[in-house]
C-alpha cells in the first residue's frame, strides 16, 4: 500500500512539476550591482533579495544544508568574450542545539551565526565582493550576475524531485550590468 | 573474409550498443543504489546517472522494438521458423515475467517497510530529549556566565574616564576557566578596550548586528554561538551603566568557553539529531528514489528477459528455420540444398541427418529419374512400334473401357484420333452403329474369358465391305495394370479380295482356254454344214437349217464374247502410266455415247486436268466405258435419261485424290450387287457378263485407287472412284 502510494507520489510529483508554474512568493533577485574598478580587480557591490520557499525553509529546519550559488561573468563589450568567471557558494544551515542559523562562505570558510533565518538572508542582501580580474584594458564591459539555489548540492533523494518542483526554483536568471573601465 | 567482416559488422551494429547499454545500466544502478549515503560522492552525478540510465534503457528498448518488428514481419510473411520464434519468446516471457514482478512487488514492499523501520518514535523522542538536555545545559551555563558578567560590570570603571583602568580590570578577569575574552565597545561595535587570555590573539570579533541591537535595546545579549569546527562558546553582551552624551553607551562583551567534554557530547547529540531529522525529512524522497531504482531494475530485468528471449529464440530457431527453408526447397524439387552444420548438439545432429537424408533422396531421385527415363523410352519405343504397326491394336480393360488404341486401329476403322481414349466399347458402339458388330464381338469374347481367340468379321462401312481378322489375348494381372485384353485386328479386305480375284482370274483363264478353242471349229462346222446342205434341201428344211446354223453361229459368237470378256478379266496388263487429262478423256467417251444414243443427256461437271494425275489412258478409257455403259443402260428406258459425271479434287489422310462420280436416276443397284458389288459374274442384266464392275475395280486397284458403289437416297445409282494425284507434279 505504501509502495503504491510512493509510486503514485512520484507520478504526481512529476506531473505537478510539469504543470503550470504557481505564483511565487519566494525568489532570489539581484536588485542592483555597482562595479568599481580597482587595481587588477573589481570591487563589486551586490544588492539582492533572497527569499526561500516554504519547502526550502522546511528542509533547512530539518537538517538539510542549502547552498546558494552566486555566479558572475565579466564580458568585454568589444568581443563579448568572457574574460573572467567566478562562482561563490554560501551554505545555509540550521543548528538545532544552539537554535542558530549558520551562514558559511565556502571559499573563505567564514562563518556567521544568526538567531533568525531572515537575519541570515538579510545579511546577504548587501555585500561586497572583490573580483581578481587582473589588469583590464580600458573600454566597455558587462558584468553578468546570477544567484540561485544549487539543486545539485541537495541530498541525492531530493535532486530528481527538485528538477520538477517549482518550490525549488529560486533562480534569479542572468542580469547584465554594463560599466566602463577608463585609463 | 566477407563472412568475417559481416560478423564484425553485426557485432558492432547489433551486439555492441546493447552490451554497452546494459553495462551502463548496471553500473548506473549500482551507483545510484547508494542514494541514501550522503558522503557517497554521488550527489552531483545522481540525476545525470539516472538520465543516462533512462537513455540506456531506451537504447535497449529500441533494440527490442526493432527485433520485435522484424519478428512480426517475418511471422506475417510466414518465414520459416518465425512462428516458432514468436512462440518461444511468448513462453519465455510468460515464464520469466511473473517471478520478476513478484520479486519486484515484494522488494518494493519490504524496502518501504525497511525505510519506515529506520524511524522510531522512541529514538526520535530520546534524541529530542538529549538535544533539549544539551540546550538546557547551555541555558544554565549561559545564565551562570550572565551573572558573572553582571558582577564584573560592577568592577569596571567608566571607559570615558580611564580606559587603561578598564583594560587592567579586563585583563585581571580573563582566565582559562572564566571568560576567555573580555572587551568593552561602543554601541556601534567599535572596540574601546579588550583583554584575551591569549596574548597573541587577534582583535576581538565584532558581534553581530542583531546581538548589538538586542544588547542596546534590552541591556543584555547572551547566547551560545557556534564557531569553527563545531565548537560552541557563550557570548554575553551587557550594557555598562555609563551614559555618554551623544552616544549609545558602552557594552561589555564576554566570551566564555564550554568544557570540551560537554562540547563534544553536545556536538554528537546535535549531529545525530541533525542526521535523524534530515533522514526523517528525506523519508519520502528516499522511498521514491528506491522505488525508482527498483523500477528501473525491474524494467531492465524485463527488457533483458525480452532481449534474451529474442536472442535465444533466434539462435535456437535458426537451424530449424534453415531446415524448414531447405525442406521447402527440397519439396519444390531442389535437392542440391545443403544446410550448414553450425552446432554439435542435437540440432547439429538433426541438421547432419537432414543432409544425409537429402543426399539419399537425391540418389534415390536420380535413380528414379533414370528408371523413369528408361520407362519413358520403353514406352515411347512401344508407342512407336504400335504406331508403326499396320495392324490395329486395342487394349481393353475388364471394365470394358479402351485403355490404348494405336494409330492403325483408328485408321482401319476410319474413326478420328482419340475416338477410343477412355471410352467404353458400349459407348463407342452406340456412337458408331456400323462398327457395333466389331465392339460386340470383342466384348463377348472378353466376357467368355478365353485366353486367346480369333475371328473374321465383315463390316459395311461407308458403302465398303471391310473384312477384319480379329485376334484377342487376355492379359495377366500385373503390378502396373489390372488385367484386361489386347485386341489385334487386320484389314484383310484386300487380301480377301485378292484371293478371290486370283481365283476368278484362274477360272477365267481356264474358261477362256478351254472354251475358246472349240468355238472356232463349232462355228466353222456349222457354216460348212449350212453351205453344203443348204442347196440340197427343200425350202422348208433349208429354212430350218439356216435357222439352226444361224443360232449355232450366234451362240458361238456370244460364247466368244463371253470368253473374251473373261480373258480380259484374267489378263494381267502392263500399266503404262502417263499424265492424263481426265476431263478430256471423259468428254471423248461421253461424245461417243452421245452420238449413239441421243436420248441420254450427259451432265458434266469436271475440273480441268487435274495436273499430277498419272494413269494408263487405255485402262481409264475402258473404266469410263464400263461406267457410262452401265449408267446408260440403267436409264435407257427413261424418256429424260440423264447421266451425271462429276470430278473434283479432295484430300484424305494428307493426300490429294481425284474423285470421279458417275451417277444416274435409274433403278439403282440391286441388293445382291450391293452385297457383293465387285464379285465377278454378279449381274442384274439379262445379257451381262457380270464382269463390268469387277473389271472396273481391277483397273482402279491397279491405279492404287478405290471404288465404291451405293444407291443415293434420292434414287438411282452412284459409283465413286478416287485416284491418287501427285502433290508435286
Amino acid at each position: 500500500m505504501r509502495f503504491c502510494a510512493s509510486l503514485l507520489s512520484i507520478t504526481l510529483f512529476v506531473l505537478a512539476g510539469c504543470g503550470q508554474p504557481e505564483e511565487q512568493d519566494y525568489a532570489f533577485a539581484i536588485k542592483d550591482v555597482s562595479v568599481r574598478p580597482a587595481y587588477q580587480s573589481l570591487d563589486v557591490r551586490l544588492q539582492q533579495e533572497l527569499e526561500l520557499s516554504s519547502q526550502a525553509r522546511e528542509a533547512l529546519e530539518h537538517g538539510v544544508t542549502l547552498t546558494v550559488r552566486l555566479e558572475m561573468e565579466l564580458l568585454s563589450d568589444s568581443d563579448l568574450i568572457i574574460t573572467h568567471r567566478e562562482t561563490r557558494r554560501f551554505q545555509l544551515r540550521y543548528l538545532p542545539l544552539s537554535e542558530r542559523y549558520q551562514l558559511t562562505e565556502e571559499d573563505t570558510g567564514e562563518l556567521k551565526a544568526f538567531s533568525r533565518l531572515r537575519h541570515m538572508l538579510a545579511s546577504m542582501d548587501d555585500f561586497n565582493i572583490q573580483l581578481s580580474t587582473g589588469p583590464l584594458p580600458p573600454g566597455g564591459y558587462e558584468l553578468r550576475t546570477r544567484i540561485s539555489l544549487d539543486e545539485r548540492r541537495l541530498p541525492t533523494p531530493m535532486q530528481l524531485p527538485s528538477w520538477f518542483s517549482s518550490q525549488w526554483q529560486h533562480d534569479s536568471e542572468w542580469s547584465v550590468w554594463p560599466f566602463e573601465v577608463s585609463v | 573474409m566477407a563472412f568475417r567482416s559481416k560478423r564484425v559488422r553485426r557485432l558492432v551494429l547489433r551486439v555492441l550498443p546493447v552490451t554497452v547499454a546494459l553495462v551502463v545500466l548496471l553500473v548506473s544502478l549500482v551507483l545510484v543504489s547508494n542514494v541514501q549515503q550522503e558522503d557517497s560522492g554521488l550527489n552531483h552525478p545522481y540525476v545525470w546517472v539516472l538520465v543516462l540510465t533512462v537513455f540506456a534503457l531506451l537504447v535497449v528498448l529500441a533494440a527490442i522494438f526493432h527485433r520485435v518488428i522484424s519478428l512480426t514481419k517475418k511471422v506475417r510473411e510466414h518465414a520459416p521458423g518465425a512462428m516458432l520464434s514468436a512462440r518461444w519468446v511468448r513462453y519465455f516471457l510468460v515464464l520469466s515475467l511473473p517471478p520478476a514482478l513478484i520479486v519486484y512487488f515484494f522488494s518494493a514492499y519490504f524496502l518501504t517497510r525497511t525505510v519506515d523501520s529506520w524511524f522510531d518514535v522512541g529514538v526520535e523522542a530520546a534524541l529530542a530529549d538529549s538535544l533539549e538536555l544539551g540546550q538546557q545545559f547551555l541555558e544554565n551555563r549561559t545564565l551562570e556566565v550572565r551573572n558573572q558578567v553582571r558582577r564584573l560590570i560592577r568592577e569596571i570603571d567608566n571607559p570615558a574616564d580611564d580606559v587603561d583602568a578598564v583594560r587592567r580590570t579586563l585583563l585581571a578577569n580573563v582566565s582559562a576557566g572564566g571568560p576567555l575574552e573580555l572587551s568593552v565597545m561602543e554601541g556601534d561595535g567599535r572596540m574601546v578596550a579588550s583583554a584575551n587570555i591569549n596574548m597573541l590573539a587577534d582583535l576581538p570579533e565584532r558581534p553581530g548586528d542583531y546581538a548589538l541591537l538586542q544588547a542596546l535595546d534590552r541591556g543584555e545579549y547572551a547566547a551560545a554561538e557556534p564557531v569553527a569546527d563545531g565548537i560552541l562558546r557563550i557570548r554575553v553582551i551587557q550594557r555598562l551603566p555609563f551614559d555618554v552624551p551623544g552616544r549609545q553607551g558602552y557594552l561589555l562583551q564576554a566570551i566564555y568557553p564550554l568544557p570540551e567534554s560537554i562540547t563534544s557530547l553536545a556536538n554528537r547529540i546535535e549531529k545525530e539529531y541533525y542526521r535523524y531529522q534530515n533522514l526523517s525529512f528525506l523519508r519520502e524522497p528516499l522511498k521514491q528514489s528506491f522505488i525508482l531504482i527498483l523500477s528501473l531494475v525491474l524494467l531492465l530485468t524485463v527488457l533483458l528477459a525480452i532481449l534474451a528471449a529474442l536472442n535465444v529464440a533466434r539462435k535456437l530457431v535458426t537451424p530449424i528455420s534453415k531446415l524448414a527453408q531447405a525442406t521447402r526447397e527440397i519439396a519444390s524439387g531442389d535437392l542440391t540444398h545443403e544446410v550448414r552444420v553450425e552446432t554439435r548438439d542435437e540440432l547439429g545432429f538433426l541438421v547432419q541427418s537432414f543432409n544425409e537424408m537429402t543426399e539419399a533422396l537425391t540418389s534415390a531421385s536420380q535413380e528414379a529419374e533414370h528408371s523413369r527415363g528408361q520407362l519413358q523410352s520403353q514406352s515411347e519405343y512401344l508407342e512407336t512400334v504400335l504406331g508403326s504397326l499396320t495392324s490395329g491394336v486395342l487394349t481393353v480393360g475388364d471394365n470394358q473401357r479402351v485403355v490404348t488404341a494405336n494409330a492403325a486401329a483408328t485408321q482401319i476403322l476410319g474413326v478420328p484420333d482419340g475416338f477410343f481414349t477412355g471410352r467404353s466399347l458400349s459407348e463407342r458402339a452406340e456412337k458408331t452403329p456400323l462398327l457395333a458388330p466389331l465392339f460386340e464381338l470383342i466384348w463377348s469374347q472378353i466376357g467368355r474369358g478365353t485366353a486367346e481367340w480369333q475371328r473374321e468379321i465383315r463390316l459395311q462401312v461407308h458403302g465398303q465391305t471391310l473384312v477384319l481378322l480379329v485376334r484377342g489375348s487376355r492379359l495377366g494381372k500385373g503390378i502396373s495394370h489390372s488385367g484386361g485384353s489386347v485386341i489385334v485386328f487386320d484389314d484383310v479386305t484386300i487380301l480377301n479380295q485378292a484371293q478371290r480375284e486370283a481365283a476368278w482370274a484362274e477360272v477365267a483363264r481356264r474358261l477362256a482356254h478351254e472354251v475358246r478353242n472349240p468355238l472356232t471349229p463349232i462355228r466353222l462346222a456349222a457354216e460348212r454344214l449350212r453351205m453344203k446342205l443348204m442347196s440340197k434341201l427343200d425350202a422348208k428344211d433349208s429354212t430350218i437349217l439356216d435357222s439352226a446354223t444361224g443360232t449355232i453361229v450366234s451362240q458361238v459368237e456370244a460364247l466368244r464374247e463371253l470368253v473374251d470378256a473373261f480373258g480380259d478379266y484374267a489378263q494381267v496388263p502392263q500399266l503404262v502410266r502417263a499424265p492424263i487429262a481426265l476431263d478430256q478423256l471423259i468428254k471423248d467417251v461421253v461424245a461417243l455415247y452421245q452420238h449413239e444414243d441421243q436420248r441420254v443427256n450427259f451432265r458434266l461437271k469436271l475440273i480441268a486436268g487435274p495436273p499430277g494425275l498419272s494413269a494408263d489412258s487405255g485402262q481409264i478409257r475402258q473404266l469410263l466405258h464400263n461406267l457410262v455403259v452401265n449408267s446408260s443402260e440403267a436409264v435407257a428406258k427413261d424418256q429424260q435419261a440423264e447421266v451425271s459425271i462429276r470430278t473434283r479434287q479432295i484430300t484424305q489422310a494428307g493426300k490429294k485424290w481425284l474423285e470421279l462420280e458417275v451417277s444416274d436416276r435409274g433403278p439403282g443397284y440391286p441388293a445382291m450387287v450391293l452385297e457383293n458389288p465387285f464379285e465377278p459374274y454378279v449381274t442384274f442384266k439379262t445379257n451381262g457378263s457380270g464382269l463390268g464392275l469387277a473389271i472396273c475395280r481391277k483397273i482402279v486397284s491397279e491405279h492404287d485407287g478405290r471404288i465404291t458403289i451405293h444407291n443415293p437416297t434420292i434414287g438411282g445409282a452412284c459409283t465413286t472412284i478416287i485416284l491418287p494425284v501427285d502433290m508435286n507434279p
